[in-house]
């Protein structure tokens, strides 16, 4: 392997040139400095009494903590102002102090080119009035001539990078093509001879300038070919060359892409979809990502044969790469095969096609969470998407309406153990937030669940075969009735045969004895969000156990769910004329109730909220009725529908959507709220000019009492606008405000540890806490 | 001077056993641990000078009492 880094070089320019970057410090030394004896503008007892304050705006931290304190420490901006006051001071001063000569004028044209009243400065002249500043007065202006002096910012050498920084490339055609940094080389070498000739020929002085001002320009481009006030230099083609400042600069520099955006290997991505027959560990890989990937095998002594006998696959589970003893790394072809056979040997690293059963790790962005990561065992599949449970959708806060997802794969063993031991999905079931589940059944299934287990649900004995077959169960439950059997006993096929559980909420209670469910509807309160039975099973029968559970469930629930065809369509919100009417009533009653608060604010009979001006308290009190509205159409919409809608059906089982989207559909939106509040600005006194001032009836501010289904007035329209913008504004607004401290937060945590003793620890062993979150709990572990 | 107010949980000053003790029961120099200033209100009242370990008991909501350890440093 080539391993010598190249060695730099370096180029004697015949006549010296400014360096660019460098002119602005020239300039101010020039400024500064007596053009005649080269002194700071300033006399000795200036000089001494400024010295301090220079001292603290360049010196060490410890320095100033030892000197300044006493004088009193300047802050950054205090700093920052005293030397812009020496700076003018010093540009004011008129008379040399020393020799007493009147100063001139000094001007930079941008670039690198200086006058003295109009008359040019050339490099050579600069570089002799740099050396001639004594270190004395470079120390007080902030220079340490130990480590440089001014006249090294005019260049009369320039260093030459080795080729390795600037490679050439052969082309197929066998045609060189050099790198933009040789080119800008080139061109900086020969006009450097051609001014070498021409001095030495005695050419004209105007000659000689014009070469030197090339010369200056190609230095120029050559550390920064995007110098204000300089044209581009271009290639052949009149594309503009690349040189040293614009490899660094920029989204595309060394700095963002290479050094803080580095690029992995062994990784893919693609758009995720659902797959219901897939457990939470596994992950769905399309056969073209499993044929580019692969995975190290390692020859040992012990598994030669059999490594051997891989290798010489032929086909999909092949061998790609060998990498040899030395590193070296050699592709397997059909041409190479025979050859790379012979000279496999324990120490050799085979790289395998991905396969089912190898693990790898999943990622979905933004990565909030420790959960955001997680190991899945491969299951090579067609198509071109990569597929996961719906269940494990939660701790990644994916869905499939285009999502893409990150795989990579873990290549060393202490990578693949890691991955296997501390993320398997199945392992992570209870979140580190609460020790809850975080991955549990939804939509479809909590349906599911909730009509297989419901009190009147019997199946026929072919239903209940299509059923148990397709969650992997091959027997019947042990009770027929009526050649019938019931919901609750087919779901209890998938209970450890000795679970007893007891669950009560309010009037329902949920019980199973020895693995049977006797009494209660299985809600999403058991095996949706929150679920308890998971997390009980979980506890209880381990992380396998939960994980076929989640499995099965999700294909037993969602046959019953496609077999009940639950779907919703307009004719679910459809009212019924007694509907409209119970609507029509709510409506009025609440305008009604609102009239009388604001008669007995008019008639000064409101008594006011404790800590609020009677006006607040009538909009307290109309706000309070107003909402109100709401929650009285909600009861009476919960009563008169029943749950053989669809709509109701999946709000009432917390499937999807809830009641008030259906009372907003199908009854009236109520109120809406801006900052909180009811709508208040626009025009004054109202918030459209349809309404007479200081209007504060309902409809005036911001009650709407269409529906989505029957449309809304253009008053209403608006109101709805005002509100929606506002909550879309403050909704942005809060998330962008919390990501970024929750990025400083992790950022700042990002190495603490909790140590064997439960103390928590930073990267040097520093205490944090002397028990880990005051209390040594671990949510994720915590039993009832 | 403070008067101490009961949301301010106990601070006491270590002495030097104790202190070496605490040190060791954690096994890290006492830079390692979390500071205070002798300037901070809590420290003033106990008359801590640098150098001094200050033992802060905490109530905790959710898990009863446990101890914090800091070291006072010149404020
Ligand atoms: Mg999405
Ligand atoms: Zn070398
Ligand atoms: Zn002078």
């Amino acid at each position: 392997m080539k391993t010598c880094p190249g060695h730099f070089g370096y180029l004697e320019l015949v006549r010296p040139v400014i360096h660019p970057e460098f002119a602005k410090s020239v300039y101010l030394l020039l400024q500064s400095t007596c053009y005649q004896c080269h002194k700071a503008l300033l006399t000795t007892e200036q000089m001494n009494e400024i010295k301090p304050v220079i001292k603290s705006f360049v010196g060490s931290e410890e320095e100033i903590n030892e000197q300044t304190i006493a004088a009193g420490a300047l802050t950054t901006i205090e700093r920052e102002d005293t030397s812009m006051v020496l700076l003018k001071k010093l540009k004011s001063i008129k008379k040399c102090p020393h020799c007493g000569i009147q100063q001139r004028k000094i001007k930079l044209e941008r670039p690198t080119f200086f006058y003295m009243d109009s008359t040019r400065l050339r490099p050579d002249e600069i570089r002799d009035w740099m050396s001639k500043i004594s270190d004395d007065d470079l120390t007080s202006f902030g220079i340490d001539p130990t480590a440089t002096r001014p006249e090294w910012l005019i260049l009369t050498a320039l260093l030459v990078p080795p080729v390795n920084v600037r490679p050439s490339i052969t082309l197929e055609s066998g045609e060189r093509s050099e790198d933009d940094l040789t080119h800008k080389l080139v061109d900086i070498m020969r006009i450097n001879q051609r001014l070498e000739q021409d001095i030495d020929a005695g050419a004209p002085q105007i000659i000689i300038d014009d070469l030197w001002e090339l010369l200056q320009y190609q230095v120029t481009t050559y550390f920064n070919n995007e110098t204000p006030g300089v044209p581009v230099a271009r290639h052949r083609s009149t594309r503009p060359l690349k040189t040293l400042a614009q490899r660094l600069k920029g989204k595309e520099g060394r700095l963002r892409y290479n050094l803080s955006g580095k690029r992995v290997n062994f990784s893919a991505r693609t758009v995720i979809s659902a797959d219901a027959s897939l457990t939470i560990n596994q992950v769905g890989v399309p056969s073209r990502i499993a044929e580019t990937l692969t995975i190290p095998l390692y020859a040992t002594v012990w598994n030669l044969e059999e490594i051997k006998k891989i290798a010489a696959r032929t086909e999909y589970p092949m061998v790609l790469n060998l990498i040899t003893k030395e590193g070296i790394r050699k592709r397997l072809t059909d041409a190479t095969r025979e050859e790379i056979l012979k000279i496999i040997e324990p120490g050799c690293i085979l790289e395998r096609q991905l396969v089912d059963g190898d693990s790898v790790l999943m990622n979905r962005q933004p990565t909030l969470h420790r959960l955001s990561l997680m190991s899945h065992t491969v299951k090579i599949l067609p198509g071109k998407t990569m597929r996961i449970h719906v269940s494990v959708t939660v701790p990644y806060g994916a869905d499939f309406d285009g999502d893409e997802m990150n795989l990579h794969v873990p290549q060393s063993l202490e990578a693949q153990s890691e991955a296997r031991y501390l993320m398997q999905p199945k392992d992570l079931v209870r979140s580190p937030r609460d020790g809850k589940p975080i991955m549990f059944m939804e939509e479809d299934e909590v349906v599911g669940v909730h009509l297989l287990t419901k009190d009147d649900a019997y199946f026929t004995k072919e239903e209940a075969s299509l059923m148990l077959a397709n969650a992997g169960v091959y027997e019947f439950p042990k009770h027929e009735v009526k050649g019938k059997f019931s919901g609750k006993s087919i779901f209890s096929l998938l209970l450890p045969k000795d679970l007893e559980f007891e669950y009560k909420s309010g009037a329902s209670k949920i019980v199973i004895k020895k693995g049977e469910l006797v009494e209660g509807t299985v809600s999403s309160k058991l095996v949706g969000e929150g679920g308890a039975l998971i997390l009980r099973l979980f506890d209880e029968y381990g992380a396998d156990f939960t994980m076929e559970f989640l499995l099965q469930m999700t294909k037993m629930t969602l046959r019953v769910a496609e077999a009940a065809g639950v779907t919703i369509s307009v004719s679910d919100y459809y009212n019924s004329d007694a509907t409209n009417k119970e609507r029509q009533k709510i409506i009025e009653e609440v305008e009604g109730r609102v009239n009388d608060i604001t008669k007995k604010y008019a008639e000064n009979k409101l008594e006011s909220l404790p800590g609020y001006t009677k006006r607040e308290t009538l909009e307290l009190e109309t706000m309070a009725q107003l909402e109100e509205a709401r929650t009285i159409a909600n009861r009476a919409l919960s009563k008169s529908i029943g749950t053989d809608n669809n709509a109701m059906l999946m709000a009432s089982v917390k499937a999807r959507g809830n009641i008030l989207n259906y009372v907003q559909t199908s009854m009236f939106l109520g109120q809406q709220a801006v900052r909180g509040k009811r709508p208040s600005r626009g025009y004054s006194g109202r918030i459209l000019p349809y309404f007479t001032r200081n209007n504060k009836t309902p409809e005036a501010k911001g009650f709407v009492k269409s529906s989505f289904f029957d449309g809304l007035k253009p008053k209403e329209f608006f109101m709805h606008a005002m509100g929606s913008r506002d909550s879309a504004m403050s909704k942005s607004l809060v998330t962008a405000q919390s990501g970024y401290l929750q990025r400083r937060l992790i950022n700042a945590m990002q190495d603490f540890y909790t140590a064997e003793d439960l103390s928590v620890r930073d990267a040097s062993g520093a205490l944090i806490q002397t028990i880990y979150g005051g209390d040594g709990m671990d949510p994720t572990k915590e039993r009832e | 001077m403070v008067p101490p107010l009961e949301l301010i949980p106990e601070h006491s000053i270590l002495s030097e056993s104790e202190a070496k003790k605490v040190m060791a029961k954690f096994s890290i120099p006492a830079k390692k641990f979390p500071k205070i200033l002798d300037t901070d209100p809590q420290a003033k009242l106990l008359g801590a000078k640098p150098g001094n370990m200050i033992a802060i008991s905490r109530k905790d909501p959710s898990g009863g009492k446990y101890t914090y350890y800091r070291i006072v440093v010149k404020g």
